[in-house]
């Protein structure tokens, strides 16, 4: 992609803008509880500022909770017809930390052999993402590589200026959006460069939650993490399952098959839980993972090992602050970092 | 591989052999041309089977592959895609994906003494490379194998095992669990087998498969006799579910048996283990 220098968008011609791209738009929308959720919506719906991210991640649209693979009919000879369910769309608003995760996704997917089902989907679709000048109170990006502004992975990212996006252009994707838009962008002054630059700064300062992940990596990786810490923690966990279905990064699907009457049915996907006893039970009855604390261990394991890490390009969180939303037991990533982190000082103590 | 990852293709049941009370042989062919010529697997590599409405189970090819296409499937019905599978009869249409996953290290064996260590349904894995070694008398020109399993009734391949007792190339040991009347060969476990023979250790080379705690015992008998840690080949066994590293269920640290196995040597099963701190087997 050649460079592009940065443009403003005037936040009263957003909704032209995103008419202007003529493909279906996801993007935050009121959930009537002070709250957004990512919807496929008419653009004047949309919500352009001011919003928390939404409690499940609009990453969903290439890679749903639960996804048909293909069907079958046994009229005669079977037959499996693959489920094409991409859809060419944009997601308008979508945070960095979200942004993050789709990447991520993309490069766990790609590696060999490929899953052209979720590289597909999300091949088709167009991020436009706009940056965090106010972080939430659960967001941590700020220690995950995840934010609050990006410097790549979009492709388009704006900033909240106040009367008018600044428009970053990051692919060729999006260089083709802003030739669509055509007058509707101007070329970013001086002063609306330094503006990004400040509010950036000044994001950084606004977290209230710290989470040093590369501490959690190394004890983790170095297997100095007690096995009574993993005790404790996991102790607190009640199975839910509700951070790894509000986990950007979590790719792990069960698989099971749906009769549509007699000779017809669906083979569908649906997202899994590796803190599921059933998870990784096998029909004999023999299950590597029985107890809930090595179960426990294998999510953080997964995380924030460093074999991981070196395979997935990154490490396995975001900061996206879903799962401090989410855990009942408040174990959360940044609390079980923080716990690895501190526990020298606790025995110390 | 097919081009959409988790699409099947389609195969015949030709024949279905029953083993045991609850085992039996499929063998299968393919109705498609092209899905046969796609269709090379080395072994020791597995393949995923559909029962449309029901599901998918992975296991292993359970014979040698020729350009005749045809290959074995050795079932134990254990849960609900396995009972469908034996509910089927010769002349059905099955899906399959595949082949799947790594395969055994043999080029390792040639000038070293193969020894086969098979637990249960853990010989049908184990078949593939003995009909690749047995189609090949100069490179492998004899085999031992050690099997064992819980009763007489339920050993598989109960002919075939009769045909590797009298053959010159093979040095067959059985044993079983629990004996029954009428057996009157050797009752223990199968590290008890090690016994029976005496070969150059060093110059041995060993293909384990059976459950997680008979890999365990026999690896660690190997370990005990003097075999080189990298000539102890094994399987190890997890649950698949997408079989092509995906679903995320038989992961065992960051390598997933499904596509980084599920063949390891000891020396990778020591690693992973010193790497997550989880036992593999």
């Amino acid at each position: 992609m050649a460079p592009h220098d940065p443009l403003t968008l005037p936040k009263e011609r957003c909704v032209e803008f995103l008419s202007s791209l003529e493909i279906p738009i996801a993007g935050p929308v009121s959930t009537g509880a002070g709250e957004v959720e990512y919807r496929i919506a008419p653009p004047g719906e949309m919500i352009l500022d001011g919003y928390v991210n939404s409690a499940i991640s609009p990453v969903r649209f290439p890679y749903p909770q639960t996804q048909i693979l293909w069907r079958y009919s046994q009229n005669g000879e079977p037959r499996f017809t693959p489920e094409d369910q991409s859809l060419r769309m944009a997601i308008f608003g979508i945070r960095s930390c979200d942004v993050t995760a789709f990447r991520y996704l993309e490069h766990f997917f790609d590696r060999p052999p490929a899953e052209t089902t979720f590289l597909d989907a999300a091949s088709k679709i167009l991020l436009v993402s706009i940056a965090c000048n106010e972080p939430g109170e659960n967001c941590f990006c700020v220690c995950c590589d995840g934010g609050p502004f990006l410097e790549g992975g979009f492709d388009v990212q704006l900033t909240d200026l106040g009367d008018r996006f600044l428009f970053e252009i990051g692919s060729d994707r999006g260089a083709e959006a802003a030739r669509r838009a055509g007058g509707m962008l101007k070329a970013a002054s001086e002063a609306d460069r330094t503006r990004r630059e400040r509010l950036a700064e000044e994001a950084l300062d606004k977290f209230g939650i710290t989470s040093h992940m590369a501490t959690g990596i190394r004890k983790l990786t170095s297997r100095r993490v007690a096995e009574e810490l993993w005790a404790r923690l996991a102790a607190r966990c009640i199975e839910c399952g509700g951070c790894a279905f509000v986990c950007p990064i979590c790719t792990c699907f069960d698989v099971a098959d749906m009769c549509d009457g007699e000779s017809n049915g669906r083979r569908e996907r649906t997202r899994d839980c590796c803190q599921y006893a059933g998870y990784s039970r096998e029909a004999s009855g023999f299950n590597p993972r029985p107890d809930k604390v090595s179960r426990f261990k294998r999510r953080f394991y997964h995380k924030l090992s460093f074999f991981y890490l070196q395979q997935d390009g990154r490490h396995g969180c975001v900061g996206c602050g879903r799962c401090v939303s989410a855990c009942f037991g408040g174990v959360d990533m940044p609390a079980v970092v923080n716990a690895i982190r501190s526990e020298r000082i606790e025995a110390d103590a | 591989m097919a081009t959409h990852l988790y699409v099947p293709d389609l195969v015949r049941i030709e024949k279905i052999e029953g083993e045991t009370v609850d085992t039996k042989t499929f063998t299968l062919d393919w109705v498609e041309a092209e899905a046969h010529g796609r269709f090379r697997p080395e072994p020791g590599q597995f393949v995923e089977v559909s029962v449309a409405g029901v599901g998918e189970v992975p296991i292993g090819i359970a014979s040698s592959y020729g350009r005749d296409g045809i290959f074995d499937i050795t079932v134990r019905a254990a849960g609900k895609v396995t009972r469908a599978l034996h509910a089927t009869r010769p002349g059905d249409r099955i899906g399959i994906r595949g082949p799947l996953g790594n395969s055994f290290p043999y080029d390792i064996a040639r000038g070293r003494t193969p020894i086969f260590v098979a637990g249960g349904i853990g010989l049908p894995p184990l078949r593939s490379l003995i009909h690749f070694m047995l189609a090949r008398p100069e490179e492998y020109p004899k085999i031992t194998i050690l099997y064992g399993a819980r009763t007489p009734a339920d050993l598989v391949y109960k002919d075939e095992l009769k045909r590797w007792e009298a053959d010159p190339r093979i040095d067959l040991h059985v044993t079983v669990d629990i004996g029954a009347p009428g057996w009157t060969g050797n009752v223990g476990l199968v590290t008890e087998l090690f016994k029976k023979i005496s070969p150059d250790y060093a110059g041995v080379v060993s293909y384990v498969c059976g459950p997680p705690i008979m890999i365990h015992f026999v690896i660690l008998t190997l370990l005990e006799l003097g075999v080189p840690e990298t000539m102890i080949i094994s399987t190890l066994e997890r649950h698949m579910k997408c079989g092509v590293g995906k679903c995320g269920h038989c992961a065992i640290g960051h390598k997933y048996v499904c596509t980084d196995g599920p063949v390891f040597s000891y020396v990778q099963i020591k690693e992973l283990e010193w790497q997550c701190g989880e036992n593999p087997t």
